[in-house]
């Protein structure tokens, strides 16, 4: 299998590219010009320019590819202009589906998130069936991955597959993204959150799950790719016990926490500071929905790693790149675990 | 070619790669000058930096090198002490 994989140098990127070269497969890995390459040229892994506002680049990238993986929809950092967010979305994503039509790219895996799947009515966890019919208006995020999928999945020119990972968790996370709560916790602060449903996923099984998406001859349309669902705080509660830190402080109501996380995306405008709440993690969780990701679970060879090995797996990259300094919240040693049911 | 690089010239090097990923005037490019905080570069755009110097100069780095830089000295010195260069003479 010929692959190319746009975003390669991300969270998920990296993760997906170690499964592969696992595999005996040898991904082709799109770049810009300013990308942060080490780690994928340490793997000694192919570069190619592929930037998602240079159509030309996307036709060079792809030709004699198999399958694309596009990891780069997106990602809004801020929740201004949600029309602009969006219209930028859909134009980078055309641009890739074009691309790949056009090199005769047999499918392509693109990955989105459970930000678009809806709660139920009848309070039962959600499943790929449940999508938001509209978009969600909880935010540019929400927005943006929405209007992505509808456009990947209304696709009739290839083999489109969506694929829709959790709170992703472990290695690689260099931006510390969804991580930057267990580092907090793990550094003694108490970040200010919300509460809400999250469903924690390895990164590395996120990876896994992408490969078989693009190897199986009849993949699932769409798929949520997550662990058990759990409650922010319990999660957090569970972080300062594993660290010696203090409890969490008490969740935020929801609409405290958007007005803070909206007021800290005003006071890091146009500096290099991030929020002390991202406004789209603050929408994931007020509005994640309790997932029934049993279908993706089945993806993962040999099932999906449980949360404490992941956080393990985590604490252990963090510690590497200095995110949490020698000596600070070690953790006790844990009990040896045993796999977690999944639903 | 690293025989031949002192530290000044690595100091020169970089800074015309910093004022590549950086709105900061040239004249604020020094020694002393922080990235986030003098330059504005983010921990996205410091690894950014760090990658292009990683490829431009062969250095080979790896990510537990490069995080943690905080200084123009700090990628200076990184740099140098990989290219094996040493003070002019």
């Amino acid at each position: 299998m010929r692959s190319t994989v746009l975003g390669a140098a991300g969270f998920i990127g990296i993760n997906l590219v170690d499964a592969l070269v696992a595999e005996g497969l040898t991904p082709r890995c799109g770049r810009r010009r300013r990308t942060n390459v080490i780690p994928l040229r340490r793997r000694g892994v192919p570069l190619v320019e592929a930037d998602l506002d240079a159509p030309e680049t996307l036709a060079a990238a792809f030709a004699d590819t198999d399958v694309v993986f596009h990891l780069a929809g997106h990602y809004p950092r801020h929740g201004r202009a949600p029309e602009e967010t969006v219209a930028r979305a859909l134009r980078e994503l055309r641009a890739v589906l074009d691309a790949a039509a056009a090199a005769g790219v047999r499918r392509l895996v693109f990955v989105s998130s459970t930000a678009t799947a809806a709660k139920r009515a009848d309070g039962r966890p959600s499943t790929e069936a449940d999508v938001f019919p509209a978009d969600p208006g909880v935010g540019a995020y929400h927005a943006a991955k929405w209007a992505m999928e509808r456009l990947a999945l209304a696709e009739d020119r290839l083999d489109v597959v969506v694929a829709c990972p959790g709170a992703c968790l472990g290695p690689w996370d260099l931006r510390v993204g969804t991580s930057a709560l267990l580092v907090a916790v793990a550094n003694g602060l108490a970040p200010p959150h919300p509460d809400g449903w999250v469903s924690p996923v390895d990164a590395r099984d996120v990876g896994r799950a992408l490969v078989r998406l693009a190897q199986v001859p009849a993949p699932p349309r769409r798929v949520l790719l997550a662990g058990p669902s759990l409650r922010l705080q319990a999660l957090l509660e569970r972080l300062a016990a594993r660290y010696g830190a203090p409890p969490p402080a008490p969740a935020l109501s929801a609409a405290a926490a958007v007005a803070f996380a909206d007021a800290e995306e005003a006071r890091v405008a146009g500096t290099p500071h991030r929020a002390a709440l991202a406004r789209e993690i603050a929408d994931l969780v007020i509005h994640g929905a309790e997932l029934d990701a049993r279908l993706g679970a089945g993806l993962v060879p040999g099932g999906l790693t449980p949360l404490p090995d992941t956080l393990d797996a985590f604490d252990a990259f963090a510690r590497r790149m200095r995110f949490i300094p020698p000596g600070r919240g070690d953790a006790a040693p844990r009990q040896p675990t045993s796999p977690e049911p999944v639903r | 070619m690293t025989d031949k690089l002192d530290r000044d010239s690595v100091f020169t090097t970089i800074k015309g790669l910093i004022l590549q990923v950086s709105p900061a005037r040239p004249d604020l490019v020094t020694d002393d000058a922080r990235l986030r905080e003098d330059l504005a570069l983010d921990s996205v755009a410091s690894m950014e930096l760090l990658s292009m110097l990683d490829e431009s100069m062969g250095l080979e780095l790896e990510m537990e090198d490069v995080l943690g830089i905080e200084t123009v000295a700090g990628v200076v010195d990184l740099a140098a002490s990989r290219l094996g260069a040493g003070a002019p003479t």
